[in-house]
């Protein structure tokens, strides 16, 4: 994709990622590159960071004899996807406003 | 590269972390191996880069430079050429740069506009209106000679007229002072025929009264010119103040 994306956007695609359903690090990482060009290796980190913020939590559960580990989203997380779902209409209202045009605005 | 290998590597490369950081990103990286298959291994491998480039990330997030080239494993440097957004964490690796790009004072440049307590609009604003200021610093400094000499000189035609009517005023208070000491006889006048005497006193008396008017008219436009001076002033305040507001 030609557009760039900040770190705020995966951030923001991550919360939402997990708010659907608590589920794990290659599965997520698999989604959000679905749609934003980052690196599987960009994931990790981003994670972990969630996570420390107590944006993020995490439980083990086995699956198919092996351990899994769920990422689950937290109130405080739940709070600041709101809050970044807010902030990304705005944007993106301002942005198809010059870029598209009033009728898609 | 196997994934053993790679698990090894990223291992090392991250052994001057928190112990609890290691085992949480080792773990992450075994499950994430386990979930895409062992038939896809190297592709794994391939996608993330390398355990170099995984280790560099982690290391940028947790403020930690990267470990140096020397370090580096020459077949593993193909690992940079993927997406732009890895460039930020690469940057700052190599820098040694702050904390996390997201939450940290010194946050890379691209991603400053994007942090999340923000409006949308107002960086891009700021930064305008910053710019702007700057560009007319530099105007102003380049063009000091051009405006410092129209600057002088109106202050010169200001100057001139304020001295021209004050000289004027004191002209008439001469003429007056003139008129009022010919009047009352320093000179004799004992020879002087009668209508000598007329002109005289006449021309006394029209000494006065164009003394008089001098000093009146002068005046009234001294007065005026304080005005002029004093709104010009006023307006060049508001202006500044003006401008000013819209800064702040």
């Amino acid at each position: 994709m030609a557009f760039n994306t900040g770190a705020a956007l995966l951030d923001a695609l991550v919360l939402s990622v997990v708010n659907t359903e608590s589920t794990y690090g290659y599965k997520i990482t698999q989604d959000v590159r679905a749609v934003m060009d980052v690196s599987e290796s960009t994931l990790y980190p981003v994670l972990r960071r969630l996570q420390k913020e107590g944006f993020l939590v995490t439980f083990d559960q086995e699956f198919a004899g092996r351990n899994r580990r769920y990422y689950q989203i937290t109130p405080s997380g739940l709070t600041r996807l709101v809050q970044y779902r807010q902030e990304w209409k705005q944007y993106a209202q301002n942005i198809n406003h010059i870029l598209v045009g009033e009728e898609d605005a | 590269m196997t994934k053993a290998e790679f698990m090894a590597q990223l291992a090392q490369e991250l052994n001057d972390l928190p112990q609890e950081d290691v085992q949480d990103a080792l773990q992450y990286y075994t499950e994430y191996f386990e979930e895409a298959g062992p038939e896809n291994e190297q592709q794994v491998i391939a996608d993330l880069g390398g355990a170099h480039k995984v280790a560099n990330i982690i290391r940028a997030n947790m403020g930690l430079g990267a470990k140096t080239a020397e370090e580096q494993p020459k077949h593993e440097r193909y690992g940079a050429q993927r997406a732009p957004y890895d460039y930020t964490h690469e940057a700052q690796a190599a820098a040694g740069a702050g904390a996390s790009y997201y939450y940290s004072g010194s946050a890379a440049p691209r991603t400053a506009g994007a942090h999340a307590g923000q409006q949308p609009g107002d960086a891009p604003q700021y930064g305008t209106r910053q710019s702007n200021t700057w560009v007319w610093v530099l105007l102003a400094v380049v063009t000091a000679p051009v405006w410092l000499g129209l600057a002088g000189g109106l202050l010169g035609i200001v100057v001139g007229i304020f001295a021209a009517v004050l000289a004027m005023i004191v002209a008439g208070a001469g003429m007056i002072a003139a008129g009022v000491v010919a009047l009352f006889g320093v000179f004799s006048l004992a020879h002087l025929t009668f209508a000598s005497l007329c002109l005289y006193y006449g021309a006394c008396a029209a000494c006065i009264g164009v003394g008089m008017l001098l000093v009146m008219g002068f005046s009234k436009l001294l007065q005026l010119c304080i005005r002029a001076v004093g709104a010009i002033f006023h307006s060049l305040q508001r202006t500044w103040n003006g401008n000013r507001g819209v800064a702040a």
